[in-house]
């Protein structure tokens, strides 16, 4: 079992301890990581799919993904088009390359956005706590009793379709969570004894926080960043099912997905190939966020 | 820990038994058939005079009738409640006679009292006003007389009176408010309703006092599925008995013994605005390009299939006063290209944005339409919009192309709506003030329904039709078919475009 | 106790007003007004100001804000949608038991199997006892409902006939819905109890009771599992009361008229009273359900129980 073996290392004398502090913090959870297999499948798929999102341009041109031929309308997988063509006789293959750039940046966008903004308000209302906590988190109430789909679809038909908006919408049904996650493990942080310690030695709330409360907290905010992006992806996904995506012809997998869905008996590749896309995609970045935390996780490293 | 989850356990089994009180098994075996038919979203009212929601009147026409009824299929009047009528020499009256021994579901006499009644409320709401937007008055000299006076001449008025329903006076008063929200039996109809569950189903008997004889059919169920491949599953499994298939599906439906199927193409329009007031597509010479750039053949491949009609006019020709010559644009790559030669534009212009109503057929149109014009070198996007915003958008010309569509019910002059320029709000591309001559256009529309003679009516519309095809302002596209599939046990004389009509159906 | 939860039925007053307001807001930004949607295309303007002003949305926002949460708070009236002219809370409460039954069902469903499955996972962690749940959990989690939906019902309604495709009219239509929704949420569910199992497993008291000799079932059994499902109890809490508002794909599909597709109607067709009504009362269920959740904890955990009768929670 590899967490026993990972014990076993634990550093048990003085000087394993010495070599330990000398090695730095982020090579020590990259070794840990790099023996997770299934993480590191996770991380390659990852790279993988942003590799070919960004060479999506060298690998097939943008225009390929826009060219109809109504001779070749669900057209099945063949040598010539590897992934078939949709019902307009596009090749699916260009489609989903194109597809995979907004569907990843509308993950990590707002895995991002969700990380920032929640990050610091969470951390902030955390460690000043008093009045201020009580008023932020009584305000994120609000919007978190409002369920997600229901609020981002109001958002989205409020202030029209596109990318950025929809990437707005999904932000800020995320922040709430956040905010309250974050603000737990600072609370969790603030209550240890180092902290206290160097409060009573009369050090500033900003050296604190910048000193040993965020870089504490930051593993936190990692994994759930990651797994984030996975949730996002659906989110997307969701939303341009209900008719809220982004405009056409502009590929992505949720809307390759919803586009397919009238074709589900006649032409199953169209829904089936962007749609394990998608799960590979969340696959990758959910297994990628459970490496990262166990590799991260206080408890095995001593 | 181990208490509560006993509690927990015997909460939840409290909370299912709950739930499920109450849902038995529809009634069955009984031993007349059941009807099972469905329509694409909730009823959203009983009230015939509250709705012109296409699946809301499909349903309510076999609970409520006209004085007259025009055949979808022959475009010939035949008579409901009306047993007669005449029009006075002027055109400025119409005289009803009513049936005598018509009943209400409610077991009441229907008197001309009741469609005075009808008549007035219908004309008060602002959803169905516009079908009597010409009348001055209506009045009831004896019991069974009705007359109603326009205050112009109206050709197209009966063809309206085909959506005014006649409702019992006295229970839509005695319902008050209520009225459409609850069970009613204030329709004359071949079925009455006998159950209501505006989210869920709703059940109709054959009404046995109907005047042209009980209905073959005697029971229908009605549910609502607004999902179009869950409906057709629902056919195929065999809880329903008649269904419009999603058209993707047909080929496999139409070559299956086990069932029934038709084609009827729809009295639907799907066409393309192109809004001449913004920048570029001010020059005549442009919109003319894009005109002769369409490519109806993909687009219809690629929106249903190939199984649509290609459009060359406003309305189909079986519409009263359609015109089947005149002004056509057919896809022309070469008289594209040659008109954007001609006009101030280079290739490469970007026109705008095409705005389409999200996840539909328009959008697929859209998306056609944007390849077609990349073909002769013009870019633009799509604006994909919510069914609201997009109508919004519609109205308030915040447009520069627009694919879109919709049904017209019998007479061109229902196309009057999109295009009379006193229709404030109505139509879709603005002529008035604008530089074609919309004063005559607005001039031919008042002559088209001052006269009665179909041939003279249908020159002024050719007229009026060529006017609005050279300006290349709203390019016709094709008319959707409607795929009908049905079991071989049910005898289906004729599909209907629009309105099913249940009556002239009947169990093998 | 009670102080505690006097205190937060207290607390959803505030949520409430936020979340009509803010609602309100949003609606109003939605381009188009509720006549000219009604009323649909080849409407003329006066028609559309007169259905406008009979549903009495000509007045500024915060007049109809004020008169609505009037109506509200005195009278206990949602108002009445435009389109259907019923009255929202009869409607809302006529379609709360479709949901509250799809939502329960489905979490019932995602615990039963997600949460034995996550326990075995980890407790076995990196055997193939944990790679395929684990495998098959992300599988599941990331499909759309919609997808489960068609698939379940080409099988079991055409090819099976086991249950009805339509109709919540018999519990056999509940069944499908309870297995679409029931399947990704039982994958979130696995993964999340196989986390917190694995917390719990490194947690110095089980590592103690471990090395003190206790057998391994026992130890899984009387120390980890307890402390394990606390959290999983809390987010099966959490995904039912977001259930209820949000299961809009599974209700389309399979044409239950729940609560989520009623607001999404009401979005569309900018029918303000439908999507205020309808969000205020999924807010306020969310904030129960939050609660209940909230109390059952103290009542697993006395140290929960003990914190709250003591200073806020």
């Amino acid at each position: 079992m590899m967490r026993a073996e990972l014990n076993s290392e634990a550093p048990n004398t003085a000087a394993d301890i010495l070599v330990f502090k000398k090695e730095s913090r982020w090579k020590e959870i990259w070794r840990r990581l790099k023996k997770d297999r299934v993480a590191m499948m996770g991380l390659v798929i990852i790279c993988a799919v942003i590799f070919l999102a960004l060479a999506a341009n060298l690998i097939v041109p943008y225009s390929t993904a826009l060219k109809m031929n109504m001779k070749l309308r669900l057209a099945p997988p063949s040598a010539e088009h590897w992934f078939g063509c949709d019902g307009y006789g596009r090749d699916l293959l260009a489609r989903c390359l194109h597809g995979s750039r907004v569907s990843l940046l509308v993950g990590f966008a707002t895995s991002f956005a969700t990380l920032l903004a929640g990050g610091m308000l969470g951390a902030l209302v955390g460690y000043v706590g008093g009045k201020l906590d009580d008023l932020v988190m009584r305000a994120l109430d609000i919007f978190s009793s409002i369920p997600d789909t229901l609020f981002a679809m109001a958002v989205v038909a409020a202030m029209g379709p596109g990318i950025l908006n929809i990437c707005i919408a999904i932000s800020l049904t995320n922040i709430p969570g956040f905010v309250r996650m974050v603000r737990s493990s600072v609370l969790n942080i603030a209550e240890q004894e180092y902290i206290e310690a160097s409060r009573a030695g009369g050090a500033s709330v900003m050296h604190i926080l910048s000193r040993h409360v965020l870089p504490n907290a930051v593993g936190t905010l990692i994994v759930q960043t990651t797994a984030n992006v996975a949730s996002m992806i659906l989110t997307a996904a969701t939303l341009s099912f209900l008719g809220l995506g982004i405009n056409p012809p502009q590929p992505e997998w949720g809307a390759l997905v919803s586009e397919g869905k009238e074709f589900l008996r006649t032409a199953p590749h169209l829904i089936l190939i962007p749609g394990f896309m998608i799960c590979a995609a969340s696959f990758a970045m959910s297994v990628l966020g459970d490496g990262l935390r166990d590799a991260l996780d206080p408890r095995l490293r001593t | 820990m181990k208490r509560f989850f006993e509690r927990a356990a015997l909460l939840s089994a409290a909370v299912v038994i709950f739930a499920m009180c109450g849902r038995g098994f529809p009634a069955a075996g009984a031993d007349v058939r059941t009807l099972n038919l469905s329509t694409l979203a909730p009823l959203t009212t009983v009230d015939p005079h509250n709705t012109t929601n296409l699946q809301d009147i499909t349903f309510l026409k076999q609970v409520f009738e006209p004085l007259v009824f025009q055949n979808e299929a022959t475009g010939d009047y035949e008579l409901r409640i009306a047993e007669g009528y005449s029009v006075a020499p002027d055109g400025l009256a119409y005289t009803f006679n009513i049936r005598k021994g018509v009943k209400f579901h409610n077991g009441r006499d229907l008197k001309a009292s009741d469609v005075v009644f009808s008549l007035k409320r219908a004309a008060e709401n602002p959803k169905v006003r516009n079908y009597l937007v010409t009348v001055a008055d209506v009045s009831a000299p004896d019991e069974y007389t009705v007359v109603v006076k326009l205050k112009q001449p109206n050709a197209a008025f009966l063809n309206n009176q085909n959506m005014v329903f006649i409702v019992n006076r006295a229970e839509v008063e005695e319902q008050g408010e209520e009225f459409g929200t609850k069970l009613t039996l204030a329709g004359t109809g071949p079925y009455f309703l006998t159950s209501l569950k505006h989210d869920v189903e709703w059940t109709c008997d054959a009404f046995p006092a109907y005047y042209r004889g009980e209905a073959p059919i005697k029971k229908l169920h009605y549910v609502p599925i607004t999902d179009a491949s869950a409906g057709l599953i629902a056919f195929e499994s065999g809880e329903l008995d008649w269904y419009i298939a999603p058209i993707a599906n047909w080929d496999a439906l139409s070559s299956n013994p086990k069932y029934k199927t038709e084609l009827v193409p729809a009295n639907h329009i799907s066409f393309i605005c192109v809004n001449y007031l913004k920048k570029p597509l001010d020059d005549d010479n442009l919109r003319k390009a894009i005109a002769y750039a369409i490519d109806k053949d993909a687009m219809n491949i690629a929106v249903f299939s190939g199984h649509a009609v290609n459009a060359d006019f406003l309305i189909g020709a079986q519409n009263t006063g359609a015109p089947t010559t005149g002004i056509v644009y057919d896809y022309d790559l070469q008289k594209a290209k040659e008109y954007l030669a001609k006009s101030a534009y280079p290739k490469g212009t970007h026109i705008g944005s095409i705005n389409c109503s999200a996840g539909g057929n328009y959008e697929k149109m859209a998306v056609v339409l944007q390849a077609n014009l990349a073909e002769i070198g013009l870019t633009c996007d799509i604006n994909r919009l919510e069914s609201a915003t997009n109508l919004e958008y519609a109205r308030t010309q915040k447009f520069d192309l627009l694919a879109t569509g919709g049904e017209v019910v019998g007479d061109f002059d229902a196309w009057r709506l999109y295009c009379d320029t006193r229709a404030v709000g109505a139509y879709y591309v603005k002529y008035e003030g604008g530089k074609f001559d919309y004063k005559k256009m607005d001039k031919l529309w008042d002559d088209g329904i001052s006269v009665a003679d179909t041939a003279k009516r249908k020159e002024i519309y050719t007229e009026l039709n060529n006017m609005i095809m050279d300006t290349a302002t709203m390019l016709p596209v094709f008319h959707r078919p409607t795929p009908f599939v049905w079991t071989t046990d049910l005898n289906i004389p004729r599909n209907y475009s629009i309105f099913p009509q249940v009556y002239e159906w009947s169990w093998k | 106790m009670h102080r505690f939860i006097l205190r937060r039925l207290l607390m959803m007053i505030p949520i409430i007003i936020g979340v009509s307001l803010l609602i309100f807001i949003i609606i109003d930004l939605v381009p188009g007004d509720p006549g000219s949607n009604l009323l649909g295309p080849g409407a003329r303007q006066e028609d559309i100001d007169l259905m406008n002003e009979q549903l009495g949305y000509n007045y500024p926002l915060l007049q109809r804000y004020g008169v609505y949460m009037y109506n509200a708070v005195f009278k206990l009236d949602l108002g009445k949608s435009y389109s259907t002219k019923k009255p929202v809370f009869t409607e809302v409460v006529n379609r709360l038991p479709v949901s509250l039954t799809v939502a329960f069902n489905a979490i019932m469903f995602s615990l039963v199997f997600g949460v034995p499955l996550g326990v075995l996972s980890a407790v076995k962690q990196n055997t193939l006892f944990d790679r395929i749940p684990t495998g098959l959990a992300l599988l599941l989690a990331s499909q759309p409902a919609f997808l489960i939906g068609l698939v379940l019902m080409l099988i079991f309604s055409l090819h099976l006939g086991w249950f009805p495709v339509t109709g919540a009219a018999s519990w056999k239509s509940y069944i499908m819905p309870m297995v679409a929704l029931g399947l990704p949420h039982g994958g979130r569910q696995l993964r999340f109890t196989r986390s917190s199992m694995l917390e719990t497993i490194r947690q110095d008291y089980v590592r103690t009771a471990k090395a003190k000799g206790a057998p391994p079932r026992r130890v899984i059994w009387k120390h980890a599992m307890q402390n394990a499902l606390l959290p999983v109890i809390t987010v099966a809490g959490n995904s039912f009361g977001v259930l209820i508002g949000s299961a809009i794909a599974t209700e389309t599909l399979f044409g239950l008229p729940g609560l989520g597709t009623f607001v999404v109607m009401g979005i569309k067709q900018k029918d303000v009273p439908v999507v205020t009504g309808g969000i205020i009362i999924l807010a306020v269920i969310f904030s129960f359900v939050i609660l209940a959740v909230d109390i059952s904890y103290a009542f697993v955990d006395p140290r929960i129980r003990a914190k709250y009768s003591g200073r806020r929670g």
